[in-house]
């Protein structure tokens, strides 16, 4: 058997990929504000295509370090399954910065779960489905799951198993309440869903790059 | 209102500033559908945008909020300082009513992304009459 | 579908323990469950074909419609909390009670997707039981934290603050009144101590006493805090939480007790040092102080005298013409043998030879430096003998009236420096009056009572002989009258005044025990008072010029020897001395005295001027005394100068006289040294 070529991403494919992410997040950003009702700004600096090995290396050279993440599994034309992954320390910024400062600590603690989840739904439906719709896809979105843990346990948990060693990864930059907190996003696809990924990014590209007419440059 | 079809008398110079390529073709797009004539340039940041400004004087300027370095509402501020009589737009998906006023503070018109025909159009009909208006 | 599986489907649906909602493309109820008719109020008819919003109009849907579209739009799947969502429909409890829950909606079916699904769980009885647990904790924790005065602050693993009671809060709260999130070892200067107390707390090891650590106050000052730390966990979450016991009472008195030690010491050192200078910085501080009041007192004669001498010299001129026009007068009228028109001829030129003298004196006095001389003294009589010289200096454009009251107190002060103070004070009210006014010089008595130094304290009550001088000039405003008595301030032009009058009056009615005080109104003019404390001794009477007609025969054969250089004088002398009866000798010089005391004559006078070309008066004197050691000798002196120095070596036998003087007194001085 011989191994399956591997899928590489274009530059320009990686740009519109990012293009698209930061969509999408920003699409989230309009959403969470009313769940937090205060201005929220949510940015993707840049899109790349990892190997697991290093999108965990990615999440933090401490690796005493403890890792919370909310995940979706998607399924279509793309399968896969999309986290969002902060350090365990600062999922309670994060709380905080989505419910505010009024709440104990006690409280604060409790809520975590439904924070999270919540969040991470929100921001995560938002990215794939931007995603999907710019590539002219739809995607079965699954509702959230918050998970504890270690980079390896969210990278490698089963179902679905996945073969294949793609990470779409990005830093996130999450922007509340004066509140900043950098995470993670992160996009498991199996070979073929990278593939079909790969050709809708350059239907896309094409689709942009038409214009009605060539203008004249002024160099 | 000016059609889509008709020729303007005069051509105006856009520059187009974003990081990712794929936004600035989805803005080029638009704006072709518009006005094809009128030349334009683009740059990835706001330093790239200042280099193109200082050689080639566009009269429009459309920014993406986002960006690295210089985010797009504080070269929108500085725009409006050095060159007031320039007509800016700030482009972002995220239609924030904080947002959209901080960019309307900033001296820029806030359009909202994906760009539509009739964002942009809105923007340049007012932005010309606004030159219109302050250099006559 | 069959319509026998749609209603078993139905109840299966109807089975379920929660809400569930089918919604078509355009959001409008397909259909929901029987729990949804419980929980809702309204039946599955009711709401088949509506918007939620049509349903439950008011309800805050507008997250809900959200996810229902995205459902139907992209196909994905939201979950809505009750956490995070208080109120997201208007459900209740089959006993009315708010249904809490949560909501998760889906898309249905495969592309092309034209349902949604909302499914409601009800998630009361959890909620509830957490918070009344959690209640209850929180109360007991609560109760003590809360109120703790030791400052209780949780950080998490990553040394943020996640937790601080109001005694941490107001201790080290920075600005914003929360520490939430805060770097906690930036509130402490002693970074090294407190990350190993939170150290050695993660690590469930911790030193089991209190570690001194010192935070940083938001002004910038140290806190002296006793640390204790434990580890706990909540869920995934480790804490530490610290309590801090301020101990900087404890610190600040023992700091305080060993401090008033050393100041103490200190103290004590400073003293002996400071009495030591003490004594001479007070000494030279006097000396000069006395000095700069002289300089003052003689800068401000100085002005006075600027002011006088232009009208004074026109004056005396006048008056000198009075004498010489007089006289020649009497010589006609001698020639012409109208003997009885003589005498008024005479007495006028002596009236104005009187007012000359009076001038001079007065001119004498203000350049004499004397020291102040307080002496019994009436104070009307000094006032009119100033009259004149007042008027002089008044000029025409005043009108000058002078009100003496009767019974007027007597009053104890030196009478140079009252005089100075009138001149002084007319001085000012006629420049406050260029176009001219009224000036009014007052005496009377006065009683300051208690009142009255109740509203002036430094002012002693008691009866005063009190002097004004009211003008009608331009008055002064309250600025300037509180500034008034102050040293260098004039508010005249610079160059015309020193500004120096009105301090020295007002310093010399305080050394007398009295008091100066000014009263004016901007536009209607001034009144100056000076208090003097009333003196309630007698006032040695002063030497009375004997009566004119009183004639002092001399004795036979007593001779006088009149020395003076000036023939006119001489000739006068002589001339008085004859008629007295006595003999006389004259010399012109002091060689020619001299030659006439070395003979045999009989001489039991000499009357010499002590100012002579060659030999002084003195030496003559002095000279002769060698063979004529009680020679009486009466020194004539034109100036008074000469006069102070002069009397400081008056032998017996010596007497002085100072001209000009009335013949009558040379007389009685004759006469005196002769013995009667």
């Amino acid at each position: 058997m011989t191994a399956p070529t591997p899928v590489i991403l274009t530059e320009m494919e990686l740009d519109a990929l990012t293009e698209l992410v930061n969509l999408g997040v920003s699409n989230a950003a309009h959403s969470l504000r009313e769940l937090v009702r205060e201005e929220i700004l949510l940015s993707v600096p840049k899109v790349t295509v990892v190997s697991r090995e290093e999108a965990i290396k990615n999440l933090g050279e401490r690796d005493a370090k403890r890792l919370v993440a909310v995940h979706q599994d998607f399924e279509g034309d793309i399968a896969g399954r999309a986290l969002l992954i902060f350090p365990e320390t600062k999922s309670l910024e994060l709380v905080r910065a989505i419910v505010g400062s009024d709440l104990s600590l006690d409280e604060i603690v409790e809520l975590e779960q439904e924070a999270l989840a919540e969040t991470g739904n929100i921001i995560l439906n938002a990215c794939l489905a931007t995603m999907a719709n710019n590539l002219g896809r739809t995607l079965k979105i699954s509702l959230p799951e918050v998970l504890h843990g270690a980079g390896r346990e969210f990278f490698y948990v089963k179902p679905p198993p996945f073969v294949d060693d793609n990470v779409l990864f990005s830093f996130i930059n999450f922007s509340v309440r004066q509140r900043n907190i950098t995470g993670y996003i992160a996009m498991l696809l199996d070979l073929p869903s990278l593939a079909t990924l790969k050709n809708l990014l350059t239907e896309l590209i094409e689709r942009t790059s038409q214009t009605a007419a060539v203008p004249p440059n002024d160099n | 209102m000016i059609g889509r079809n008709e020729v303007w008398l005069v051509t105006y110079k856009v520059l187009i500033v974003d990081d990712s390529k794929l936004a600035r073709m989805s803005v080029v797009k638009v704006l072709s559908t518009l006005h094809a004539d009128w030349p334009r340039i683009e740059a990835a940041n706001a330093d790239e945008a200042l280099l193109q400004i200082n050689q080639q004087h566009p009269d429009f300027v459309l920014l993406d909020f986002n960006m690295p370095g210089k985010d797009g509402l504080a070269f929108a501020a500085e725009l409006r300082h050095q060159h007031p009589h320039m007509g800016v737009a700030l482009i972002s998906a995220n239609r924030q009513v904080e947002v959209i006023r901080r960019a309307e503070a900033a001296g820029a018109t806030f359009l909202a992304k994906p760009l539509t025909e009739e964002g942009l159009r809105e923007f340049f009909e007012n932005a010309v009459k606004k030159r219109r208006g302050a250099v006559s | 579908m069959t319509t026998d599986e749609r209603i078993d489907q139905k109840q299966v649906l109807d089975a379920v323990n929660g809400g569930l909602i089918l919604f078509d493309l355009e959001r409008r109820v397909v259909g929901w469950n029987a729990w949804m008719d419980t929980a809702s109020g309204h039946s599955e008819a009711e709401a088949r074909g509506k918007l939620l919003s049509e349903i439950f109009p008011g309800a805050d849907l507008k997250r809900l419609v959200f996810a229902i579209q995205a459902a139907l739009t992209s196909r994905s799947s939201t979950i809505l909390t009750h956490a995070l969502n208080p109120a997201l429909l208007p459900l209740k409890t089959r006993s009315q009670r708010p249904l809490l829950h949560d909501i998760t909606v889906s898309a249905v079916g495969t592309p092309p997707i034209k349902q949604c699904l909302v499914f409601v769980n009800d998630v009361t009885m959890a909620t509830r039981r957490e918070r009344y647990l959690r209640d209850r904790q929180n109360a007991r924790y609560d109760a003590v934290v809360a109120n703790a005065p030791d400052l209780i602050i949780t950080v998490d693993r990553d040394g943020l603050v996640q937790f601080a009671n109001p005694a941490a809060l107001s201790q080290l709260g920075r600005a914003g009144g929360t520490l939430i999130g805060v770097a906690a070892k930036d509130l402490f200067q002693t970074k090294d101590q407190w990350h190993s107390v939170l150290q050695s707390a993660f690590n469930n090891s911790s030193a089991g006493h209190p570690i001194d650590l010192i935070a940083q106050r938001p002004d910038g000052t140290p806190s002296h805090l006793e640390a204790s730390a434990s580890l706990w966990a909540s869920g995934a979450n480790n804490f530490v939480t610290v309590i801090l016991r301020d101990v900087n009472e404890r610190r600040a008195i023992s700091e305080a007790l060993r401090k008033s030690e050393t100041d103490a010491r200190d103290a004590a050192v400073a003293l002996s040092e400071l009495n030591q200078t003490l004594e001479q910085r007070v000494e030279e501080r006097t000396a000069r102080m006395m000095q700069m009041e002289e300089e003052l007192r003689q800068s401000q004669k100085m002005e006075a005298i600027g002011q006088l001498t232009g009208g004074i010299a026109h004056d005396f001129n006048n008056l000198l013409q009075g004498i010489t026009g007089s006289l020649d007068l009497v010589k006609k009228r001698a020639m012409q043998g109208r003997f009885n028109e003589i005498d008024r001829f005479i007495s006028g030129a002596m009236a104005s030879a009187n007012r000359a003298s009076a001038l001079t004196h007065r001119l004498l006095a203000f350049s004499r430096r004397q020291p102040l001389a307080p002496k019994p003294l009436e104070v009307n009589p000094l006032l009119t003998s100033m009259e004149e010289l007042l008027r002089r200096t008044l000029g025409e454009r005043v009108v000058f009236e002078m009100v003496t009251a009767g019974g007027l107190w007597l009053t104890k002060c030196d009478p140079n420096q009252l005089e100075n103070a009138v001149l002084n004070l007319v001085i000012n009210a006629r420049d406050a009056m260029p176009d001219g006014g009224k000036l009014t010089v007052e005496t009377g008595n006065s009683h300051l009572d208690n009142t009255y130094s109740t509203v002036h304290p430094e002012i002693e009550p008691g009866q005063y002989v009190c002097i004004s001088v009211t003008d009608t000039g331009s008055g002064m405003s309250a600025a300037t009258i509180e500034k008034a008595f102050e040293p260098f301030f004039t508010t005249k032009p610079i160059g015309t005044g020193t500004g120096l009058g009105l301090s020295m009056i007002y310093g010399f009615a305080k050394q007398s025990g009295g008091h100066a005080k000014i009263y004016s109104e901007l536009g209607q003019g001034t009144t100056v008072k000076l208090y003097l404390p009333r003196f309630r001794g007698k006032i040695e009477q002063d030497e009375l010029i004997p009566d004119l007609s009183e004639i002092y025969n001399a004795h036979t054969n007593e001779t006088v020897l009149v020395v003076e250089d000036e023939f006119v004088v001489r000739e006068l002398i002589v001339e008085v001395l004859k008629e007295l009866g006595y003999s006389t000798l004259e010399a012109d010089d002091g060689s020619a005295a001299l030659k006439i005391l070395d003979s045999k004559q009989r001489i039991d006078l000499v009357i010499s001027d002590i100012g002579l070309p060659g030999l002084n008066g003195r030496q003559i004197i002095d000279a002769a005394r060698e063979t004529r050691p009680s020679l009486k000798v009466l020194f004539m002196t034109g100036y008074a100068e000469n006069a102070a120095i002069a009397a400081g070596f008056l032998e017996p036998g010596m007497a002085m006289i100072t001209k000009p003087f009335a013949m009558d007194a040379l007389a009685t001085r004759i006469r005196d040294m002769l013995g009667k």
